[in-house]
């Protein structure tokens, strides 16, 4: 499902370049559920937004399903992440101003679902992550666990592919930190990819692979036992 | 439809802060309005006093009686004070506009995130002030309205106080409302959305 041959990504200011993906390839298969680890400042963030098509990598080579998608134009790399793409944050990035029925809405909005379906979807989802009793509350009443919960349903109700999780249990307790694995396990199990980084040991044996990076580059690929 | 309700219920959420600041744009747009409003009839004024000097021209030779040169001058520093006011309460109409903006950066790049194109995002945004600057703008002229007529109680002669000054003024306010708003959104949800992320 993804495949990147060569991947660098350099950050440039006046002063100093830094090299954040020094020529690194990978492959992730359909189905797959990968746990990326490294020391902070070793370029998995930076990776991960690779994948999620926030940015463009300096050189190297990205598909996704086959698709060179490496050099779109901002406006086409919207276009192919729209529910395609999930993305669970570490800091749960859920709008304040807006009520978790409104948050987990969202990108359904700009595919533009029609209302009717719009709202048996998220009534399903919200469901399914045991949170519909909180739909009409505002991000600010909820527990972390609870937010993180949220993001995860905004993360697949549009079914997506791939589903990019940044640190998802970095804010969060260790049974709050284990529901959400709990649940990201689940959402692999019925098919979707997962991709996610993470500086802990324990969630990262949830995944079915652990790719270690250090200063941009991999240093080590191990399969997990589950 | 979705959007109104959420305009609406953020608006009443924080209902003090926001009525604060509408009520300050209002009464600024209030002052500036009726500054405008007299320069428009002061120079009505020459209208009525033909031969006297125009403010705008200088005759080192022309002699007025004591009357009409405290009625210039009075004039001619309320001129230099109409635009002075009018500076400031659109400094400040567009500080508060930036900063509002500024405050709404990671949900402009929430929004990108889960699909958002720059359309979207810049029709949502100027879409809310379609709702909420027209209320500032209304209750500044309603002010202007009541404070004009009080003051023109002051003066035999009355200069009319033709709408078209009122409308002129409000499409101009909410011209500069939408173009500073347009042009904040742009900048921000041209940005990579991660930055934002990270940056709060």
């Amino acid at each position: 499902m993804i495949k990147i041959e060569s991947l660098k990504k350099v950050f440039r200011t006046e002063e100093v370049e830094t090299v954040a993906l020094n020529s690194i390839s990978m492959q992730v298969a359909k189905g797959e559920f990968v746990a990326i680890m490294g020391p902070s400042g070793c370029g998995k963030s930076t990776l991960l937004n690779i994948l999620g098509l926030l940015d463009n990598p300096s050189s190297g080579h990205y598909f996704l399903d086959n698709t060179e998608v490496g050099d779109l134009k901002e406006k086409e790399r919207t276009q192919t992440r729209k529910g395609n793409i999930g993305f669970v944050f570490q800091s749960f990035n859920l709008i304040e101003e807006m009520t978790v029925y409104e948050n987990v809405e969202l990108p359904l909005t700009y595919l533009k679902v029609k209302a009717s379906e719009r709202k048996q979807r998220i009534e399903e989802t919200l469901k399914r992550m045991s949170i519909s009793h909180r739909a009409n509350h505002f991000p600010n009443q909820l527990s972390g666990g609870q937010q993180q919960r949220v993001a995860i349903a905004r993360a697949v109700i549009a079914n997506p592919k791939l589903i990019l999780a940044d640190e998802p249990t970095g804010n969060l307790d260790s049974k709050n930190g284990k529901d959400v694995m709990d649940l990201l396990t689940e959402l692999n199990r019925e098919g979707t990819t997962i991709v996610m980084v993470t500086h802990s040991q324990r969630d990262a044996d949830f995944a079915h692979r652990t790719i270690n990076l250090f200063d941009g580059q991999i240093v080590i690929e191990t399969e997990n036992l589950l | 439809m979705n959007n109104v309700k959420r305009i609406i219920r953020s608006f009443f959420k924080k209902g003090q802060n926001n009525f604060i600041k509408i009520s300050s744009l209002g009464v600024g747009m209030a002052v500036a309005i009726v500054l405008l409003a007299k320069v428009s009839f002061d120079t009505q004024f020459d209208d009525f006093f033909p031969e006297a000097n125009h403010i705008y021209q200088v005759q080192s030779n022309f002699k007025m009686d004591k009357g009409d040169k405290e009625t210039k001058k009075f004039r001619d520093s309320i001129l230099v004070g109409s635009i002075v006011t009018l500076l400031i309460t659109l400094l400040r109409l567009i500080g508060y506009l930036n900063s509002e903006i500024q405050r709404r950066t990671s949900e402009i790049a929430i929004r990108k995130v889960n699909g958002a194109t720059l359309p979207d995002i810049l029709k949502l945004f100027a879409g809310e002030h379609v709702f909420l600057s027209p209320i500032a703008i209304l209750l500044g002229c309603i002010a202007t309205v009541f404070v004009a007529k009080e003051w023109m109680e002051n003066f035999a002669e009355k200069a009319s106080l033709s709408p078209l000054i009122f409308i002129g003024s409000g499409l101009g306010i909410f011209l500069v409302i939408e173009i500073v708003v347009l042009a904040n959104c742009y900048k921000i949800a041209n940005q990579n959305p991660v930055k934002s992320l990270k940056s709060e």
